[in-house]
């Protein structure tokens, strides 16, 4: 199966988020949509931050024409070349591959951007799904933090070529 | 037919593109920022070496339909950006031209006064009937250069190009020699 990821516009989020449309750009959504509104809002307020400063960061994650999940930095990278990625996949499109092709991508990015020398995500203990997708991409433990509103989370890091 | 480059303007040399310039080149070329409206990029420095290897092949011959030229600012040498002329279409004498710049050399008005001096030596020095350009709608800092310029907005093209993994709009510019050289007559360029 394949997975690419795609620049997501605020025109883009406009459609997930109103789905009128039923294709848009060549794209469907799935049964069920991407996720809940208000992430899809939370996640359409840090790409406009991230398109004023970087032009991109947000991708919406795409197989067979659909928008499957969404991924893409926190934040701009640091000045220590620092960036903390987030992943998050459709309910019914779960457990395919599409985060671990998707997070793949990402990092083929982020290896080109002289901007970035680390990419960090932070995974909750019991999400043992999302943990194995950075495994796969091999980035390395590199500790544990207790947030108030996520709870337990594991920190992970990868170096990239030109960190 | 004799060579119409390098072309100099105020601030800036257009020439050929020479291996040198890879580092220049590559600034641009892998900063998302520069090609986000593009079929192409971010670039590799792989990519990079690859495509002015090709752009150095293509210019062994002579005569050319395509040129690419490297815009370079004259006080600092600096490579800034490069233009593009491709005659598509020799039976109509038509071309099309493009433009990428640094992202830090923005709006200051390069790409409209490498463009312009592109554009007027194209006319003059290959007879072309009409130049043209396309974009990507949203790029609004590109279609404003060809709007500078003189050029004509003459379609919309829905959904036309398949760009970075979905379709995008286009817009086509062009202008014609008789309207180019009527409202830049050449004595006043030269």
């Amino acid at each position: 199966m394949e997975t690419t990821i795609v620049a997501a516009t605020d025109s883009d989020f406009e459609w997930m988020l109103q789905g009128n449309e039923i294709v848009h750009r060549g794209l469907r959504l799935p049964p069920g949509g991407i996720d809940e509104r208000s992430l899809l809002e939370h996640v359409r307020g840090i790409a406009a931050k991230l398109r004023e400063q970087r032009c991109d960061g947000t991708w919406m994650i795409v197989s067979s024409r659909e928008v499957v999940g969404l991924c893409g930095y926190h934040q701009p990278p640091s000045a220590q070349g620092d960036v903390e990625i987030g992943y998050n996949i459709a309910a019914s499109r779960e457990r395919r591959g599409h985060a671990t092709r998707a997070v793949a991508a990402i990092l083929a990015i982020a290896e080109n951007d002289p901007a970035i020398r680390k990419v960090l995500a932070s995974t909750p203990v019991q999400n043992i799904a999302s943990q194995r997708v950075l495994e796969r991409n091999g980035f390395a433990r590199i500790g544990e933090r207790s947030d108030l509103e996520d709870g337990e989370l594991i920190l992970w890091r990868i170096e990239t070529n030109s960190g | 037919m004799e060579r119409w480059f390098p072309i100099e303007t105020p601030r800036l040399l257009l020439r050929e593109i020479q291996a040198e310039d890879e580092d220049d080149v590559h600034e641009y070329a892998s900063d998302p920022c520069v090609s986000r409206f593009d079929v192409w990029g971010p670039n590799t420095r792989e990519k990079t070496r690859e495509v002015i290897a090709r752009w150095l092949k293509v210019h062994e011959e002579w005569p050319r339909d395509e040129t690419n030229l490297a815009v370079e600012l004259r006080h600092e040498k600096k490579r800034i950006g490069s233009v593009r002329l491709h005659v598509k279409d020799r039976e109509n004498v038509s071309a099309y031209i493009g433009y990428v710049f640094n992202r830090d050399y923005w709006n200051q008005g390069y790409a409209t006064e490498a463009a312009r001096a592109l554009i007027d030596s194209a006319f003059k020095a290959l007879n072309l009937h009409r130049i043209w350009a396309t974009c990507d709608t949203r790029n609004v800092a590109s279609w404003r250069v060809m709007e500078k310029l003189g050029m004509r907005r003459e379609a919309h093209f829905i959904k036309d190009v398949f760009q970075k993994g979905a379709w995008r709009d286009s817009y086509l510019y062009a202008i014609l020699a008789d309207d180019w050289l009527r409202a830049a007559p050449p004595s006043e360029l030269a």
